[in-house]
């Protein structure tokens, strides 16, 4: 630090092509993004409705992409595919390509998990009301599933830093869906901790305890 | 195939050192991150703060400008790292800030109720802790902690672009040497799949298990 000089007026110098730069890497995001959704969407659907014999092949796609890193994936579709096939593209496109890949096999998995989040009594009321399987899958799994509340990805921080939130802080849109799959969730979403489970067992042993219980579950209920 | 057979023991050099590389940085998260992220669950503002403001800003920078700026920028200000080194101390910091996020997170997903039964019961602080918030905070913790070990070694492939021979590097030498790029990315990709699966397996295994 002593004889070292900050000297931040290059940085405004080369403001232009710092910001150019900044753009391309926007363009870049948002294009591979784009891609990527379209990617994962589809390879969700086909996993969980599609034929079996093709979903082998997408969960190898998913686990090989996302088991390697991607600087490899980057250089071997740049320099490793166009030195075996006679193939020439830019490295833009390159690079589009191989992050789009990239960013599917995970969206893949994020979506999948959504669309398993959907309750069943949704796309099973979609079919009674006389919906084709596509409208049923455009028009009653797809839009719940921006509003899952944890699609249960496998980014350790969204999965980690969830926490049951109240319906009630929702939209009434939600706060529908809420209604409809209160009894298809998952306990522990619905705010049913390992002590309550525990308490239950407690209860089986001890038939005194139970009456309690249920008195103090029936008071709860009331409550809500 | 013969070049590939040759190549083989340089490569495999490369693998240790990738492994070298992303053992180190997690463990030294782990001793790290572990207790700063309880500070930032339990402790007092003026501590939470900086440590969230850490968190927040390493991750999102992406590692490479991490990896840059612990070897080309911290000699401006007088420390001079070698690279190895220099790699190390950067995955650390990055990996350091995930680990925070997930000790956070693995507590504060704890119900309240655990807490305040524990209260009632009549455990003191640090025995409300050993017993009834740390053993399932570390069943939270495991799995995702499992799955960004996964991502370390991951990017431990970027440590190349600092000129350390791991994996990544070996492998560019040798299509530098035979110019048989596509089957020798093919084998390292194999290779980092074979160390990444069964920790990726793992942790989905553990998740089904615990949460």
């Amino acid at each position: 630090m002593t004889n070292y000089h900050f000297n931040f007026a290059i940085v405004w110098r080369y403001s232009g092509k710092l910001f150019e730069g900044l753009l391309l890497s926007i363009e870049l995001a948002a294009a591979t993004i784009a891609i990527g959704m379209l990617i994962g969407l589809t390879l969700a659907i086909i996993q969980m409705d599609g034929p079996k014999w093709a979903r082998p092949f997408i969960t190898a796609y998913v686990e090989f992409i996302r088991n390697v890193p991607l600087l490899l994936l980057v250089y071997l579709v740049f320099y490793g595919i166009p030195s075996a096939i006679d193939l020439q593209y830019d490295a833009v496109t390159s690079f589009v390509a191989t992050l789009s890949i990239y960013s599917g096999a995970y969206l893949v998995e994020v979506l999948r998990a959504g669309l398993e989040a959907v309750p069943r009594g949704l796309v099973e009321a979609g079919k009674a009301i006389g919906l084709t399987p596509e409208a049923c899958c455009c028009m009653c799994a797809c839009p719940r599933l921006s509003a899952s509340p944890c699609p249960r990805s496998r980014t350790p921080m969204s999965r980690c830093s969830r926490t049951p939130r109240s319906p009630r802080h929702r939209g009434s849109r939600t706060r529908l869906w809420h209604a409809l799959d209160r009894d298809a969730d998952l306990p522990h979403g619905r705010g049913l901790s390992p002590g309550h489970a525990d308490l239950s067992r407690h209860q089986l042993r001890h038939p005194a305890a139970a009456s309690a219980g249920r008195a103090a579950l029936r008071d709860c209920k009331v409550r809500r | 195939m013969n070049t590939l057979l040759q190549a083989l023991p340089f490569l495999l050099d490369g693998l240790r050192l990738t492994l070298l590389v992303s053992a180190a940085s997690w463990r030294l998260s782990l001793v790290i991150g572990v207790p700063l992220g309880c500070v930032l669950g339990f402790g007092p503002l003026w501590a939470r703060v900086p440590i969230r403001i850490y968190a927040d800003f390493v991750r999102g920078v992406p590692i490479l400008v991490l990896l840059y700026f612990v070897y080309y920028g911290m000699p401006a200000a007088g420390v001079n790292l070698p690279s190895l080194a220099a790699a190390i101390v950067a995955l650390t910091a990055f990996k350091t800030a995930q680990v925070i996020e997930i000790t956070r997170g693995a507590f504060q997903s704890i119900p309240q109720g655990q807490t305040e039964a524990a209260k009632a019961i009549g455990l003191s602080l640090i025995d409300r802790f050993i017993y009834v918030l740390a053993p399932q905070a570390t069943r939270r913790f495991l799995p995702p902690f499992v799955n960004s070990v996964v991502d370390t070694v991951k990017g431990s492939s970027l440590v190349s672009l600092l000129g350390i021979v791991d994996l990544m590097l070996s492998l560019q030498q040798v299509i530098g040497r035979s110019y048989a790029a596509l089957p020798l990315y093919l084998i390292g990709a194999l290779m980092y799949f074979a160390i990444n699966f069964p920790l990726s397996a793992l942790s989905r295994r553990l998740e089904k298990r615990f949460i």
